[in-house]
């Protein structure tokens, strides 16, 4: 008798503490991840109200600006078009994007993309931090007006 | 009984420190939120009082000047002006008539000269209309005089 209880006991106190553990390891990488969020930050300087558009390459550059508070990955930085997955890539860009750093990215559409002068459209930009564990992620929706 | 008093006792002494646990984890998310929510990030705000383009015979000459209309002093290197929707650049590249024009305090006003743009060719500094500043998430446009 004594034996069962102590077994059913224990069996009971080791799922108890496994399952706590789970739940407390959660809040912690999510308070983490809030922090991270928080100090991830990107603004666009280009001009909204006249970002050039070449209909031929179905190219644009734009100017995007480090506004956090920590250093984010050049690479892993995202764009969309009005909606249309664009392919980034940074021109010119220093080894590492620092508060306050703008970098050039060219965006590409991967299909064709005719746009007529004074189109306005929604252009977003995601920005990811450089360190990781956890991964600080921001995005940014502006409206533009395109310049052909 | 023994066996299920026992039993009981363990089970009681894992929830007495789950519940320590719990206590401490909360604390724990409390200062981080706080954390999270104390995170201050740059928050300038400028005012570009005018940009003024004049024509010389040979070439324009764009004047800038800018107030610090905020309360957080700003490196002028954050600062990026971009002219008619071209290519924005760092004020850094300008000379500032103050010296050593690093940062542009609370209340402080500077004004720079870009000279040299040339109405010869089809460059799109040529006759500017709008100049447009931006710094971290804040931005203004401005009509050139």
């Amino acid at each position: 008798m004594l034996m069962t209880g102590l077994i059913v006991a224990g069996l009971v106190s080791a799922v108890l503490l496994s399952t706590w553990d789970t739940i407390s390891q959660g809040l912690e990488d999510q308070g983490e991840l809030e922090i991270k969020d928080a100090k991830t930050r990107a603004s666009l300087i280009s001009d909204p109200s006249a970002i050039s558009w070449d209909n031929t390459d179905d190219r644009a550059f734009i100017y995007v600006q480090n506004s956090g508070t920590i250093s984010l990955n050049i690479a892993d930085t995202y764009v969309f078009l009005d909606g249309n997955t664009m392919t980034v890539t940074a021109i010119d860009a220093p080894e590492t994007w620092s508060k306050g750093v703008a970098i050039k990215f060219q965006i590409d559409a991967t299909t064709d993309l005719t746009f007529t002068d004074g189109t306005e459209c929604l252009l977003t930009v995601g920005v990811l931090s450089l360190s990781t564990s956890p991964t600080g992620t921001y995005s940014l929706t502006e409206v533009v007006r395109l310049d052909i | 009984m023994a066996g299920s008093s026992v039993a009981g006792m363990i089970v009681g002494t894992v929830f007495i420190i789950i519940f320590a646990s719990a206590t401490v984890t909360l604390i724990e998310n409390v200062n981080k939120a706080q954390e999270a929510s104390a995170v201050e990030l740059p928050n300038p705000e400028l005012t570009l009082v005018s940009a003024d383009w004049t024509w010389s015979i040979t070439e324009g000459t764009m004047t800038y000047t800018i107030t610090n209309s905020g309360t957080e002093t700003v490196n002028i290197a954050h600062i990026y002006l971009s002219k008619d929707g071209n290519d924005p650049f760092s004020c850094s590249t300008l000379t500032w008539d103050s010296s050593p024009a690093i940062y542009i305090f609370p209340g402080e006003t500077i004004t720079a000269t870009e000279s040299g743009l040339d109405a010869g060719d089809d460059d799109i500094d040529d006759n500017p209309q709008t100049v447009f500043l931006a710094v971290f998430e804040y931005s203004l446009a401005v009509s050139v005089t």
